[in-house]
Parts: structure tokens; C-alpha cells; sequence
């Protein structure tokens, strides 16, 4: 008996790290060929590695964006692939929602696979030890989650990122208020200097830099800054940080967490009875279903911060790209039995739509291969416009030589998308819609928090 | 006033605190076992409120009565399969934290399979909810948690020191081979405490199913916070536990309010630290093990 336990446990065990780590898959289903292979026969190969999150703390999110760049290569390979000529293939690895993981898979990926690109990360952690691996091995990392402004200040030269980094989300909102001014001084008789704000953020890389980015430019306008705070995403209790902010009684809460700490927030303050006229929270786990199924109708109203407009506006794109646009809500709905979430799923197709149908066809025509260094050549001559970019931005990268200096915090990033903007959201029957900036806005944003909201201090109806 | 509002939310988060850790403590207490998969059966018992509720929105207290023996039937399986195998083997302690740390990767996994990765919650009458008491506002999710776990702990402790059986429980505990001698039946004093001790975390799992979302890897966060409670307490000790989580609960709150929150659980862990520097054992381990 002793003896057939331990085998059935040895293979339980086994069978569960190997789910855990060795998840390596071809989207074609044959086994794919390196990229060495490749280079060596001269063939074009358009062959790249997805390092994602599937197990772990963050598999929820990392599965959806996974699912997103699965569709995108579907969609683009019924088409005959990159110019309609070269089929995608992939090599996918899972992360495990952990930075140590995730930088030996795509070592793994890079040095026994031959991959000249690889695309993830979904969390600023695991992206910032892949993108370490990546430079050393001349390998470009396409990254399309990882917001943390630290992130791109390494002068690494192999890293990029399409969208916005968390500061500028975090200053976003605040100059969402500015524009505003008016109708705040109408409904609670204060001009923007005068308003008390509290900014609560978990104390992550990704939740720090938002709350750099809110606390530099309320500090920059001049606005009486009540609570400044982090805390642990991890934690079973809010009661403490909520107790401060009763006390601090702000006109403003700009709030960044993730869904349990950011449904625990909400609940607690609830119980606890805080009320705040204007609350604004920052993408992350403020931006999924899970967060919308946690607190249910509580949700509505709820404004925030995102790198990409939600159920935008669509006649700024290119006809095409609407129609882009359409497709894939309609196929992930079929597949999937529900609408994709823009925030996760459209944000993670929209930059890998951006990598293939922009940055390889031009890596393939003018360097004659999809390599790493001739996508790197390609990225860093591109130049687009928004209407050619679904996260709604213009398109061009800083280099070494050109670096990008953030306007809220200074830093200086290489490889970021400089154009890139971030866009207010908003609940409305459990769906966000962009209000602002109108360019994109499906509604019209509703500032304050209605009476029908648990938070609401009640300064409208 | 905020100081009594800092009482009431420490001594609430307590509660759950020492709800989730008194299966541990059971199965340790009793048969010298360190249950590294803790928390995965707390995340069990989380899922199985969620889809008991989802379908049939009765009450989470009835959803605990019919969760406990369905998690006493699962403990059972286990026992069996792992946790027995390896008792009286000649590095018992060893072998049973190897094979129930295994056991995390088995049931994470399993969960990842079977439900995916999606967060879940279930939006109950009382979610959100509070009462007040004075100025005091008191959450009644965390309430019902904070009575659930003095209920369990109260009936617990009577059982094991004012029953009959309690007192074969006690003895096995104490010294198996004597209580062999006795004619104590060690096997099933065993296998029943494993399966009791399951099913409480599961229970547990249940009554705070409203106030945490449900995913596969809920269950490393609260199996960390246990391990930090029974430890603290007295491995062992079911007053020991309800202390610790007291303690833990309450220095956290004062210190999120009166120093920082980024820095509450550091706080805690420091005076876990220091316990375990006077006193090794643990607050009440050496006194009060069942």
C-alpha cells in the first residue's frame, strides 16, 4: 500500500510541475522550427515566443491575454500570416505569475528555441527580470502589460512598449479633475487648489508609480494632499487605511489596486461607512469582470484610469481597423460565450495586431528577415498615427540616442512609445465605456459619484 | 473613538485569522502533522460555497453545515492515500511536510484545471453590510466570521476536555504508544481528526467565501497567515490560536492606522519574531496542548 501511495503521489506531483512549468505549445500544432533553423535556411520564418502568466496568482489575466494573442495569430494567419505570406508560429511558456520563473523560461525559450521575439508579460515584475534576459541575449521583448515606469529607465536597448506607463495614468486623473474645474467649483464651491485629495495605492511596482504619477501632478496644481498611502496587495484587511481616510474626509479619492484588494477596498469602506464626492480608480484589477462580478452594482459609476479607451469611439480608425476592431469582438464573444474586456484582452490584441501587422511586414521588407535586430530597426523607423494603433495613441519609440523623458516624474525611458496616452474610463451597467478624452468618449463621463452609489457623499443626485 | 473602532476592526480580522488556522492546529495537535496544503483546503471549501451558493442562494451557514461533510469525506481520501502511508515511518514529520507540500502543487493545479483561473465571488445579502454599535461600525460578514470560530473553538475545547472521547483524543496526543495500551483505537482517533480537521477548514472556507474572491492560488496567502497564528499561539493549542489571531488582527489595525498600512504586516511579523524569541513554543504551547 506504502509503495503504491508513493507512486501515485511521485506521479501527481510530476504531472502537476510539468502543468505548472513546461507548457510549450505551437500555434500551428506541428513541432515548430527554430528560429536558428530558420536563419540558417535562409527561409522567412515569422516565429516569436508568449511568455504569460497561466498558473499562479495573476493566470486569470495573463490566460486572457494569452487567449487575445492566440486569436490575433488566427485571425492574421486565415490571412495568409504577415503580409499575407508568412504564417505566425509560437512557442508559448508559463510564467507562473513569477519573475524567477519567468525569466529561466524565456532563457529556456530563447536559447533552445532560437525565438528573435518574444511577447508578454502581463505584470511589471515578471517583465522587468524577461526583459533583463532579453537584453542579454540580443532577443526583443515586445511588451504590452508591464506599466511600470521603471521598467524602460535601464537604457535597455532590446525592450519596448506600445502603451503608457502607470505614472501617466496616475496623472491622468488628476488632469481629468482640471478639465473639469468648473463644474467642481459649481457642485462643491472649490477651485482645484483647494480640493483635498487622498491617494491610496497598493505597494507594488505598478501601484507605486501610479501613486507617483497622481501624488506629482496634484502636488504640481497645487492640491491639499490629505493621505498619501500604500499598502500590501496581499492584505486581508483595509479597515486601518479606510479609518485614516474618514478622519482626512477628502473631496478626491484616486485609488490603485488589484481585484481582491480592490473589492475588499470597496466593501470595506461600505461597512465602515466612507463616503468621498469624486472617486477615481487606476486600470489593474479596478478594469476586469472579476472585479465587476466582487462588488456587483457597486461598481457603476466607477471611474478609471486605463492605457486603452474602452468601447471607444471607432470612427477615428482607419475604416480597416474598425472592422478589425468588430472581427475580434465578435470571435472572442463566439469563442468565449462573453464580450472581451478592452482593458485586458482588446489591449493585449490591439499591440500584438500593432507587432505583426506594422512591425514585421516592415522588419520582413526592409531588413529581408524577421530576425530580432531587424524588428528592432523596424520599430525604431516607425511612425503612426492613431488611427493605426487600436490603444488610440500615436506611434513612435525613444532610442538610446533620443531617450523619452517623462513629463510627470522625469524618469528617462528608452523604448517607449512616446505618444502614448491614457484614457478615462467609465461603469455603466457593468460595462466601461471611455468618457475622456471626447476624442474617444462612447458617453458622457458623470464626475461625482451619484446618490445611487454606496460611496457617494451625496453633493449629487 | 477611533481607538474603540481600531479594537472592534482588529479583534474582527482576528477572528478570521484564528477561523482559518484552528483545522491546522487540530490535525497538529492531535497527530503531530504539519498540513502544509492548509490553505488549498481552505481554497476548497471557498469553491464549493461558491457553487453551492451560486446555485442555490441559501444562507453560507446552512452552505458550512452541508460543506462539512463533504470535506471530512475528502479528508478521508486523503488520509488514506497520504497522510496514513507515511505515519510511523522513521522520519514521519519530514515525510508528511514533503508530501503535503506536494499536495498544494496537486490541488492548485487540480483547481487551475477544472474551475480556471478566474476570480469568483458571490455577492450575498450581507456583503458590504455593517451594524453599528455606538459609533462603532462592526462589518457583519466578519462578525458572523469572529462568532463561527468562538462557537468552534468553545464546542472544540469541550469536546476534547469534557468528553469521554475527548479525553482518548487527549491521550493519543499525549503519548500514542501508551494509549495503544490502553485500547485506544490510535488509527481511527487519527484518521478522524485529519478528517474533522479538514472539514473545519473548509467550513472556514465557507463563512469568509462573501468577503474574499476565489481562485486557485487563494489558498497561499491564508495558509501563510495561518502557519503565523497556530505558531504564535502554540502549535496545538486551540486558545493559543484564537490569542495569536487576537494579537495578529490587532497589531496590524493599530499599526495600519498609527504608522502605515504598507507596514502593518510588518509589525505583526516582527512581534511573531519576538515571541517566538522568548518563547519558542509559542504563547500557550506548552500549557494548553489537547
Amino acid at each position: 500500500m506504502k509503495k503504491i501511495t508513493s507512486i501515485l503521489l511521485s506521479v501527481a506531483l510530476v504531472l502537476s510541475l510539468a502543468a505548472c512549468g513546461g507548457d510549450s505549445k505551437d500555434s500551428s500544432g506541428d513541432a515548430a522550427s527554430s528560429g536558428a533553423e530558420a536563419e540558417t535556411s535562409g527561409e522567412i520564418n515569422v516565429y516569436v515566443g508568449v511568455e504569460e502568466p497561466l498558473t499562479g496568482a495573476n493566470a486569470s489575466l495573463g490566460t486572457a491575454e494569452y487567449n487575445a494573442i492566440e486569436l490575433c495569430v488566427e485571425m492574421l494567419n486565415e490571412k495568409g500570416g504577415v503580409l499575407g505570406q508568412y504564417p505566425i508560429t509560437y512557442e508559448t511558456v508559463d510564467t507562473q505569475s513569477d519573475a524567477a520563473t519567468g525569466a529561466s523560461e524565456v532563457e529556456r525559450l530563447i536559447t533552445t528555441k532560437g525565438v528573435p521575439v518574444v511577447i508578454g508579460s502581463y505584470g511589471s515584475g515578471i517583465a522587468a527580470a524577461v526583459s533583463e534576459v532579453c537584453e542579454r541575449y540580443d532577443t526583443l521583448l515586445w511588451e504590452q502589460s508591464g506599466a511600470a515606469d521603471t521598467l524602460l529607465q535601464n537604457g535597455y536597448e532590446w525592450t519596448f512598449r506600445t502603451e503608457s506607463m502607470a505614472s501617466l495614468w496616475g496623472a491622468t486623473s488628476v488632469d481629468y479633475i482640471v478639465d473639469q474645474a468648473d463644474y467642481v467649483k459649481e457642485v462643491l464651491g472649490k477651485d482645484i487648489p483647494e480640493l483635498k485629495v487622498a491617494i491610496i495605492h497598493e505597494d507594488g511596482s505598478y501601484g507605486t508609480a501610479v501613486g507617483q504619477g497622481n501624488h506629482a501632478a496634484a502636488e504640481k496644481i497645487g492640491m491639499d494632499i490629505v493621505a498619501y498611502e500604500a499598502y500590501s496587495s496581499s492584505t486581508l484587511d483595509l479597515s486601518s487605511v479606510i479609518m485614516k481616510l474618514i478622519a482626512a474626509e477628502p473631496d478626491i479619492l484616486l485609488l490603485t489596486g488589484y481585484v481582491n484588494d480592490g473589492s475588499l477596498f470597496l466593501k470595506q469602506s461600505q461597512e465602515l461607512g466612507f463616503k468621498v464626492p469624486i472617486l477615481i480608480t487606476h486600470s489593474g484589477g479596478h478594469s476586469v469582470q472579476a472585479f465587476v462580478d466582487a462588488i456587483g452594482d457597486q461598481v457603476n459609476y466607477l471611474l478609471t484610469v486605463d492605457p486603452v479607451a474602452c468601447n471607444p469611439k471607432l470612427d477615428s480608425f482607419d475604416p480597416e481597423l474598425q472592422e478589425t476592431f468588430k472581427e475580434f469582438e465578435k470571435r472572442w464573444t463566439e469563442k468565449y460565450g462573453v464580450k472581451p474586456a478592452h482593458h485586458v484582452e482588446m489591449r493585449a490584441f490591439a499591440q500584438s495586431y500593432l507587432f505583426f501587422t506594422e512591425v514585421a511586414p516592415k522588419a520582413i521588407e526592409e531588413g529581408g528577415a524577421f530576425t530580432a535586430e531587424t524588428c528592432r530597426d523596424a520599430i525604431l523607423s516607425l511612425e503612426l498615427d492613431a488611427s493605426k494603433n487600436l490603444m488610440g495613441s500615436d506611434v513612435k519609440y525613444s532610442t538610446p540616442d533620443e531617450p523619452f523623458i517623462d513629463p510627470t516624474l522625469g524618469g528617462t525611458h528608452v523604448g517607449q512609445n512616446i505618444y502614448a496616452g491614457a484614457f478615462i474610463n467609465q461603469y455603466f451597467d457593468g460595462e466601461l465605456y471611455c468618457v475622456w478624452p471626447e476624442k474617444y468618449g462612447q458617453k458622457e463621463g458623470v464626475l461625482f459619484l451619484p446618490s445611487s452609489s454606496t460611496l457617494s457623499a451625496g453633493v449629487v443626485d | 473613538m477611533i481607538v474603540l473602532q481600531i479594537l472592534a476592526s482588529g479583534i474582527l480580522l482576528g477572528g478570521i485569522y484564528a477561523l482559518i488556522s484552528v483545522g491546522l492546529n487540530l490535525i497538529f495537535g492531535v497527530i503531530k502533522i504539519v498540513n502544509m496544503a492548509h490553505g488549498e483546503f481552505l481554497m476548497i471549501g471557498m469553491y464549493a460555497a461558491y457553487f453551492i451558493y451560486t446555485a442555490t442562494q441559501i444562507n453560507v451557514g446552512l452552505i458550512s453545515i452541508i460543506i462539512f461533510p463533504l470535506m471530512m469525506v475528502l479528508g478521508y481520501i486523503i488520509y488514506r492515500l497520504v497522510i496514513k502511508p507515511l505515519l510511523g515511518t522513521a522520519e514521519t514529520e519530514t515525510n508528511t511536510i514533503l508530501a503535503t507540500s506536494g499536495l498544494t502543487f496537486v490541488l492548485q493545479n487540480l483547481a487551475l484545471m477544472l474551475w480556471t483561473a478566474d476570480y469568483r465571488a458571490i455577492k450575498t445579502p450581507t456583503s458590504s453590510q455593517s451594524f453599528s454599535l455606538g459609533k462603532i461600525m462592526l462589518s457583519v460578514d466578519r462578525t458572523y466570521a469572529f462568532l463561527i470560530c468562538l462557537v468552534l473553538v468553545i464546542v472544540l475545547y469541550y469536546i476534547l476536555m469534557r468528553t469521554r472521547f475527548g479525553a482518548k483524543v487527549r491521550a493519543v496526543s499525549q503519548d500514542k504508544n501508551a494509549a495503544i495500551l490502553m485500547g485506544i483505537n490510535v488509527n481511527f482517533i487519527y484518521a478522524l481528526t485529519f478528517c474533522v480537521g479538514i472539514a473545519l477548514v473548509g467550513v472556514a472556507g465557507a463563512i469568509i467565501t462573501p468577503i474574499f474572491s476565489v481562485y486557485p492560488s487563494v489558498g497561499v496567502f491564508f495558509g501563510t497567515a495561518s502557519f503565523i497564528v497556530v505558531v504564535l499561539g502554540g502549535l496545538g493549542s486551540f486558545t493559543g490560536a484564537l490569542l495569536g489571531g487576537l494579537i495578529i488582527g490587532l497589531v496590524e489595525t493599530a499599526a495600519g492606522v498609527l504608522a502605515s498600512a504598507e507596514l502593518a504586516q510588518v509589525f505583526s511579523l516582527l512581534l511573531f519574531l519576538l515571541v517566538l524569541f522568548v518563547k519558542p513554543q509559542g504563547l500557550l504551547g506548552k500549557n494548553a496542548r489537547v
